[in-house]
């Protein structure tokens, strides 16, 4: 019964681990800084899920350049120049999503998590503001690793 | 019966693992030219589809400005609705009309065209220049 207890405690362990713990979206959001004139914003955000795919935790590229990782029921931002972006993550399936951003846009990035045959991926989709806010707004700070 | 079997076995095989098919995407013959001017409002949902089966419907009451002209007909995009064509990819999209009709789609990172799976007419509301 012992070993049971601590295997459980040890699953639970293991799973709140995979869980943003930074500040809530609702905490910190007033203090974001406004976009730099000429920049855009990206959010980019996973929904809390203490099931199977919590351990996936992928990093989070743009343009092949890392700017986070997708963290369940994390979120994080970039600022960026105007342009054409690719989101990819480095899951074993390498789905992309690509957008186009424009000076003064803030655009909001979901990372889906999609069943695999032996893992589950991470797959980015774009979501619209008022769709994304409400969930955005149940996610936690994570910094960039 | 086994081969059935099978079949089913690496159909859902191929689910889990994502072999979704590519967004057909069709090069233009010129560049987009930028153009401004005429926007319209859908007065009615239109539903539209794809190859890879992926399907949308734009909403009713949503506003679409004119961003520019490709060979393929005019290309709209909205503040109001956010649209992505999905395969294997998720790409952002703006609508292709032609004569009051959705013939397509424009992928504005790789500026191609996509198709649907069958042309819908749109139920304008207004249509000004």
């Amino acid at each position: 019964m012992n070993r049971l207890a601590s295997l459980s405690l040890a699953a639970v362990l293991v799973l709140v681990s995979g869980c943003a713990s930074g500040p809530g979206f609702k905490t910190v959001s007033a203090a974001f800084p406004p976009v730099p004139a000429g920049s855009a914003r990206i959010f980019f955000y996973r929904n809390a899920n203490l099931g199977a795919g919590a351990a996936v935790r992928p990093d989070v590229n743009l343009n092949g350049e890392k700017v986070g990782s997708a963290i369940p029921g994390g979120f994080f931002y970039v600022d960026r120049p105007p342009g054409d972006y690719q989101v990819t993550t480095t899951t074993e399936l390498k789905k992309s999503l690509t957008f186009h951003l424009d000076a003064g846009q803030v655009r909001y990035v979901r990372l889906g998590l999609t069943p695999g045959l032996m893992v589950a991926h991470i797959s980015p989709e774009l979501v619209e503001t008022q769709k994304a806010q409400p969930e955005i707004e149940k996610t936690k700070s994570i910094t960039k690793s | 019966m086994a081969v059935e079997r099978r079949s089913v076995v690496l159909l859902m095989a191929g689910a889990l693992s994502g072999c979704a098919l590519p967004v057909r995407q069709v090069a233009l013959s010129t560049p987009l030219a930028p153009a401004s001017g005429h926007s319209f409002v859908l007065a009615e949902d239109a539903h539209c589809s794809i190859n890879t089966g992926y399907g949308r419907t734009l909403r009713a009451g949503t506003h679409w400005d004119l961003f520019g002209k490709i060979d393929r007909g005019e290309v709209y995009r909205s503040q109001d609705q956010l649209l992505t064509v999905e395969g294997f990819n998720v790409h952002e999209a703006y609508l292709v009309v032609k004569d009051e009709s959705l013939v397509g789609f424009y992928l504005p990172v790789e500026k191609t065209f996509t198709p649907v799976s069958k042309v819908t007419r749109l139920q304008l509301t207004s249509h000004k220049e």
